[in-house]
């Protein structure tokens, strides 16, 4: 009798232990002796995951601000149907797209009470970093967004992975994306146009899946 | 009033503002009136949005060529009229603003203008017995979020509706123009409606009608938000509803009168100023009568009606 009611637990907690999730991380001991980050948030929407064998998933309703102030957003649920089918690839958008940013007032990750919209000049960061170099005490801030042509800035990624591997980990390599700026030239960026763009194409490259 | 209402103006195009996304209410639009006349929205809770948009003067600030916020800080730009909203498809004088429903963002967070932040607006709201039982009527939670809180107010200015002006009235036949008015309607079909396009008497379009850069303010306008050459010193092209009260003119204010800036199209306007319109670059020969003539009939854009309607006026 116990025995069958132990099964039975073990049985109905599976899909419980089924649930994945995909960890986001960015090199925060790597860069620690070269730059102090102060602020580090960033969107990543419309996410895509492809199953081994299968067509590709997309999420629904998928926008998540990933905010260094907030722990478990460095942590996305995947939906329960995924269950212990394995992942292959992953693609994302960094930042917002356009038609969300002229679909007027919004909530949730998209309330512009969270720091990340810019009234003025309607429409979202898609990446803000702001923080200090530390041997040339240079102070930074790249606020990088804009969605009208020429200069829009939500990029999209796609990055393959070993499917065998348990655990999902989506990394932002920010010590190489700040490394690779110029900041005798350029400390800030706080609106649309060219050098948004131009970081924007950067950092789309300093992401990796593993 | 309900949504259906704006949709309903005979021979005017179809709104830009979807009224889907935000059904107007009478309890809405109440709300939104509340919140348009209330100083607690800025941050020494000394201004309200009707400061600067005062309804006698078709919601602009008259007589003022830039306004001024708390503590009477100046901003660079002459306070924009709200008329007929539903129509526009971008905001401010250079269009920065995409969406009604995110324009007064701007305001509110504007450090010479009301310098709060909306968390702060929405802490006081939902700290009010008032606003969170209207806000349940309204929106069905009595917490308000940013989302309910921009859309009561837009709202209200959505449904600041002018279009029963002398000019509406003799287009439907209802009362007949002066012979001085139905010469001017002629030299504004052929110099001024192309731009200021009837019925609405704007353009959802950016253009420079060459005026000088005022060296106080450096102004590129819609270069500002583009960041595309070419837009450079463009502005939005604003509508003539109700221009007989607006004065000052221009996206600075420097014009005081209608004469001054018919008088400025007329005879002053550089016709190799840079980035200047198409549309300008021919002269438009106006004598002293044909100016008085225009004028004449701009002033046939009065809408009493709407400058003088209760509903749109201070809550009771």
């Amino acid at each position: 009798m116990i025995r069958l009611l132990f099964i039975a637990l073990l049985l109905s907690f599976q899909p419980v232990s089924a649930q994945r999730e995909l960890d986001i991380e960015f090199d925060q001991d790597e860069l620690k002796d070269r730059y102090e980050i102060n602020v580090l948030r960033f969107y990543l929407m419309s996410l895509q995951f492809h199953v081994s064998g299968c067509e590709w998933y997309a999420e629904e309703n998928s926008v998540h601000l990933i905010d260094l102030e907030d722990a478990s957003s460095w942590k996305i649920q995947l939906p329960k149907e995924f269950g212990k089918s394995s992942i292959d690839s992953i693609s994302f958008l960094i930042g917002v797209d356009s038609t969300t940013n002229v679909a007027g007032i919004l909530d949730g990750d998209l309330d512009p009470i969270k720091g990340m919209y810019w009234a003025w000049n309607s429409g979202y960061i898609n990446f803000k970093v702001e923080g200090k170099k530390l041997d040339s005490e240079t102070k930074f801030e790249y606020h990088l967004g804009g969605y009208l042509p020429p200069f829009s800035t939500a990029r999209r990624v796609s990055l393959a992975r070993n499917p065998q591997k348990k655990r999902m980990t989506l990394r932002l390599e920010l010590k190489q994306f700040l490394d690779e700026l110029d900041m005798k030239e350029l400390t800030e960026v706080m609106i649309p146009g060219e050098e948004a763009v131009l970081l924007s194409d950067q950092l789309s490259n300093r992401f990796s899946f593993d | 009033m309900s949504s259906e209402q704006h949709l309903q103006i005979s021979e005017w195009p179809k709104p830009v503002y979807n009224f889907e996304q935000n059904p107007i209410t009478e309890d809405g639009f109440q709300l939104g009136r509340k919140l348009f006349y209330d100083p607690m929205l800025s941050r020494d809770n000394t201004i309200s949005c009707a400061n600067c948009h005062l309804q006698f003067t078709g919601f602009t600030h008259v007589d003022h060529a830039v306004s001024h916020g708390i503590e009477g800080r100046k901003g660079t730009r002459n306070s924009p009229v709200l008329i007929n909203l539903a129509w526009n498809s971008s905001f401010h004088w250079d269009g920065g603003v995409n969406h009604l429903d995110v324009q007064a963002i701007n305001p509110i967070q504007h450090p010479a203008e009301m310098d709060n932040s909306l968390s702060n607006v929405l802490e006081y709201v939902n700290d009010s017995k008032e606003y969170r039982s209207a806000f349940f009527t309204v929106f069905g939670d009595s917490i308000a979020t940013s989302s309910s809180l921009m859309r009561a107010i837009s709202q209200f200015t959505v449904s600041l509706v002018s279009s029963n002006s002398k000019y509406d009235q003799y287009q439907r036949g209802e009362v007949d123009f002066s012979n001085q008015e139905k010469r001017g309607l002629k030299l504004f079909e052929k110099h001024c409606n192309s731009c200021h396009t009837a019925p609405l008497f704007n353009s959802n379009e950016y253009a420079s009608n060459g005026l000088p850069i005022d060296t106080a303010y450096n102004d590129l306008g819609r270069y500002g938000i583009s960041k595309v050459g070419s837009d450079s010193l463009k502005f939005r092209i604003p509508t003539l509803r109700n221009i007989e009260h607006t004065y000052p003119y221009m996206h600075d204010g420097r014009f005081k009168k209608l004469r001054e800036v018919v008088q400025y199209y007329a005879e002053e306007l550089d016709r190799e100023a840079p980035y200047l319109s198409e549309k300008l670059k021919t002269e438009m020969k106006l004598s002293d009568n044909h100016q008085k003539d225009l004028i004449a009939f701009l002033c046939t854009l009065t809408d009493r009606s709407f400058l003088y309607n209760r509903r749109f006026g201070f809550p009771n």
